[in-house]
């Protein structure tokens, strides 16, 4: 349901589990705004992607990132501190999409500039409901900076 | 039960399901698998405390012929070959603890192998004045050395599932194991060029000649 000629909201997944991608996806699907959403598996792509670096040259850069925390190779802590240590990176939201509801994951997560923790729910209706939540909180209520904005802002020479 | 239940969903029904259907019913049994998995390795995690202590005198090659035993099934599948090369042939150690350490590192050698290469593993036990070192070297896929010491915490993995399936327990376990007992374990690896693993086992002043003592 898109308007036509609307820019689609570029997802990235960072997500090992093939179940949960799926999940993400038919979720996504069904959501009011045009999307596409890229998936990496592991915490060495993701950051390869976002930094554009081999066979991910051609990668967009993504309006928001879900990102689970535990992930083959570098986890999801390191990969969150990574972006947000970026300056370019750094302004893009990242929800942390995991099964852990260890306090210290959920402190550990904000202490890193995390912009909000989830826990995937249990049941397929709920999982549909946190999509929508993301979806309307992200991409309709909060506004978020252009890119050729945020350009302008950090990029302050010592 | 679940697992029971989806695969019986599936024999009686997949010809009436289309593709996204039959690709559920796998997600589902794949999951209930690895949740199966997941319980029985947090349960030996939990369990390490629960052992009993007693040690032994153990002769490694007949723990490496009862170690090949109960992965013959691998070792067959991927024509892997064990060898023992060592000097000292016992050590005094807890038989449970060393044989689940030794079958978990001679397992994930199996495991993290190319393909298309025969895993090759050696082994080896030295004997130095407070610990014997054990070592399992292999042929295989390696890893950054970044990765060598994180590798022993509970659920890091470096390898997504469809490659190299696994709860991300077993080196956790591994090390639960050995400092329990006093003793450490640790990697070395280079991407391509193989891994090797180390564990001590402490030789505690005496207790051997007490253990003896005991016996007679």
């Amino acid at each position: 349901m898109t308007e036509s000629g609307a820019r689609l909201i570029e997802i990235l997944l960072i997500e090992d589990n093939p179940g949960d991608v799926i999940l993400t996806q038919e979720a996504f699907k069904s959501a009011n705004i045009g999307n596409n959403i890229e998936v990496v598996v592991d915490g060495e792509q993701a950051l390869d992607y976002l930094h554009k670096r081999g066979s991910y040259a051609e990668a967009k850069t993504p309006d928001i990132i879900l990102l689970d925390l535990n992930i083959p190779k570098k986890d999801g802590r390191e990969v969150l501190e990574e972006i947000k240590q970026d300056q370019h990176l750094r302004r893009i939201p990242i929800v942390i999409l995991t099964s852990s509801k260890a306090e210290n994951d959920v402190a550990v997560s904000y202490g890193l500039h995390a912009n909000c923790y989830m826990v995937k729910p249990p049941s397929l209706e709920s999982f549909r409901d946190i999509v929508g939540a993301i979806e309307n909180f992200w991409f309709s209520i909060v506004v978020l900076p252009s890119e050729s904005a945020t350009n302008l802002t950090h990029d302050k020479t010592c | 039960m679940v697992s029971n239940f989806t695969q019986l969903l599936k024999a009686r029904y997949e010809d009436k399901l289309d593709e996204d259907g039959i690709k559920y019913i796998n997600f589902a049994s794949d999951a209930a698998h690895r949740m199966q998995e997941l319980v029985d390795d947090l349960l030996e995690y939990s369990r390490i405390g629960d052992i009993d202590e007693k040690l032994d005198h153990l002769d490694c090659k007949n723990t490496l012929v009862y170690i090949q035993d109960n992965l013959r099934k691998q070792i067959s599948s991927r024509n892997a070959n064990i060898s023992f090369e060592s000097r000292v042939s016992t050590v005094f150690a807890n038989p449970v603890r060393f044989s689940r350490v030794l079958q978990n590192l001679i397992g994930n050698s199996i495991k993290y192998c190319d393909h298309d290469t025969a895993p090759a593993i050696q082994v080896a036990v030295k004997e130095l004045d407070d610990a014997w070192v054990v070592s399992v070297k292999d042929n295989g896929i390696g890893m950054k050395q970044e990765y060598c010491e994180q590798i022993f915490l509970p659920f890091k993995r470096l390898h997504g599932r469809s490659g190299y399936p696994g709860s991300g327990m077993g080196l956790a376990i591994c090390r639960k194991l050995i400092e329990s007992a006093g003793g450490k374990i640790w990697a070395t690896s280079k991407i391509g060029e193989g891994s090797s693993f180390h564990f001590t086992i402490p030789r505690i002043p005496f207790a051997e000649e007490i253990e003896k003592e005991q016996a007679a």
